[in-house]
């Protein structure tokens, strides 16, 4: 961030460099190093590969044509560009919930994942779990899909959510709230508290 | 016990992981590829730009403009004159209708010209920091649906908006501020235009059929979260941004006039000369601190000005600038359809 006390060397918030990147295009690759990899990885995730590439560097051409519509007020722009590949991912729903399917009938799933905060347990919970998992998130409505993955997997507070999607805050609480539920039906999980 | 929430982060399908580097590789190609080949918007929503907060830590200097309100110029093609925002920009859709399709949006083939004159808040990024400047260029563009256009950009210079801006940029080593390229650049075919956050064809902007108030609820529902200041400020701008420098047949001109008549906050400031001296009518929005004020001629209803002037205090903005400081402005010196790169209306 600019700051007042200049003489401390800072980084530029991505508010800065998108108002920056208005006049001088080329200031928008910072944006893109910054944030691509994990986009990518997100949208991996939700869509498999090769679209998931495809798709983050889609989100990263449309920000481009839209980076003037950022709203400096927000020095983060996680959430926009998260809104912006979830936006893309509706338009491959079919393609989502194909995979989502097919995912549902493996049979052997090894533990894995690259979320090593997850911790070993979850991981190998999550691979006993994996074919429920999936059957699950493709029983969702798509947006409680996306509240529900923006959270679990881009780690966006409830107001970035809301930012990302464009709802209100409380519709972000109903909506992770019914997709908890409906994965923990899906798992056998006992009630909680989400 | 493990929770949903923990089983769903470490939920990996059996599937080859992510190609980063490689992803990344291609991403980045395609990225600078998009830039080199997308048109460029003739000038930047500049109140955006002025919005990040401590983007600029201290007072704007003024910049002459010369808009006189209230001058009591003698216009004699209108009549009545407007008392208020609505009637002034009723009569300036009224205009907009009259005005012939061939006169404002080009068929296949032709192009859209416009020559601007715009100063605008312009910040250096470097890894130390950096530093804002006001600077102004001049832009011709010729941009067409179906042929390469073409773009002659001239930096007229820069202003400091602050001695410490200036400072600033000393400390960052006086790099060359950046600009839009000076220069003669070939634009790729263009084949629509922005209403809102719409990216609409050529096709769709000549078919376009709504009234004012279809369009403004249109353009309202289609604001995202977290974009402006407010709802209301965001269409105020999207419809800016629909009026200055795209092509817009005599339909949706005039439904954007009459979709801005709904904004709320939107008033009129009267009879007034733009920048070149032309008679205008003015109309305005404030917030946040600031007044962003659109004058239009009121016999074609094409938009000639623009401007934002500080009008009082605003926690957000992050810098400091007295009241009168003219922060932004533009002036659309000419615009039409033409049929060759070169020519003008």
């Amino acid at each position: 961030m600019l700051q007042a006390d200049h003489d401390a060397p800072a980084q530029p918030t991505d508010a800065t460099i998108l108002a920056a990147s208005v006049a001088d295009p080329q200031a928008f690759t910072a944006l893109f190093e910054r944030h691509f990899a994990r986009i990518h990885r997100w949208l991996h995730r939700r869509v498999g590969a090769p679209l998931a590439e495809d798709l983050a560097a889609e989100t990263f051409t449309r920000a481009f044509d839209r980076r003037d519509r950022f709203d400096g007020a927000y020095a983060d722009a996680r959430p926009w560009l998260f809104g912006i590949a979830s936006h893309l991912v509706h338009d491959h729903q079919r393609a989502e919930l194909r995979r989502l399917r097919a995912l549902a009938r493996v049979r052997r799933w090894e533990p894995g994942g690259d979320d090593l905060t997850a911790g070993a347990v979850a991981r190998v919970d999550a691979a006993a779990a994996g074919p429920a998992v999936a059957a699950a998130l493709a029983g969702l409505r798509a947006e409680e899909r996306d509240v529900l993955l923006l959270v679990a997997w881009a780690d966006l507070e409830y107001e970035e959510v809301a930012r990302a999607t464009g709802v209100p805050i409380g519709t972000v609480r109903s909506r992770l709230h019914r997709a908890r539920t409906h994965l923990r039906a899906a798992l056998d999980l006992p009630e909680g508290t989400a | 016990m493990t929770d949903e929430l923990q089983i769903l982060r470490g939920w990996a399908p059996p599937e080859a992981g992510p190609d980063e580097g490689a992803a990344a590789d291609r991403a980045r190609a395609r990225l600078a590829q998009h830039m080199t080949a997308a048109p460029r918007r003739a000038h930047p929503r500049w109140w955006l730009l002025a919005a990040p907060p401590a983007l600029i830590a201290a007072a704007a200097v003024a910049v002459a403009l010369v808009l006189s309100l209230g001058s009591g110029v003698q216009e004699g093609r209108i009549a009545p004159a407007p008392a208020t925002a609505a009637q002034a920009l009723e009569q300036a859709a009224r205009s907009a209708e009259r005005q012939p399709v061939g006169e404002v949006f080009p068929r296949p083939g032709q192009f859209f010209y416009t020559s601007t004159r715009a100063t605008y808040l312009n910040c250096l990024i470097r890894a130390g920091g950096g530093a804002c400047a006001l600077s102004t260029q001049h832009r011709q563009a010729w941009v067409s649906a179906t042929r390469r256009g073409q773009s002659r950009t001239t930096v007229l210079g820069h202003r400091w908006p602050s001695p410490r801006e200036r400072q600033k940029w000393v400390r960052l080593g006086s790099p060359r501020l950046a600009t839009m390229p000076a220069g003669t650049f070939a634009l790729a075919p263009d084949h629509g235009a922005y209403l809102g956050n719409e990216r609409l064809s050529s096709t769709q902007l000549r078919r376009f059929d709504q009234t004012g108030p279809a369009l403004y609820r249109r353009l309202r529902d289609g604001v995202k979260h977290g974009q402006g200041t407010s709802r209301s400020g965001e269409v105020f701008t999207e419809i800016g941004d629909a009026l200055r420098e795209q092509p817009a047949p005599p339909k949706l001109r005039a439904a954007l006039y009459r979709a801005l008549k709904l904004v709320p906050g939107v008033r009129y400031l009267g009879r007034v000369r733009d920048p070149l001296g032309r008679p205008a009518l003015a109309v305005a929005r404030t917030e946040g601190g600031t007044r962003r004020e659109l004058l239009f001629d009121p016999a074609t209803a094409a938009m000639l000005a623009e401007r934002e002037v500080v009008v009082g205090p605003d926690a957000r903005r992050g810098f400091d600038a007295p009241e009168g400081t003219v922060i932004a402005d533009a002036v659309y010196e000419q615009r039409g359809v033409v049929d060759r790169i070169g020519q003008t209306p």
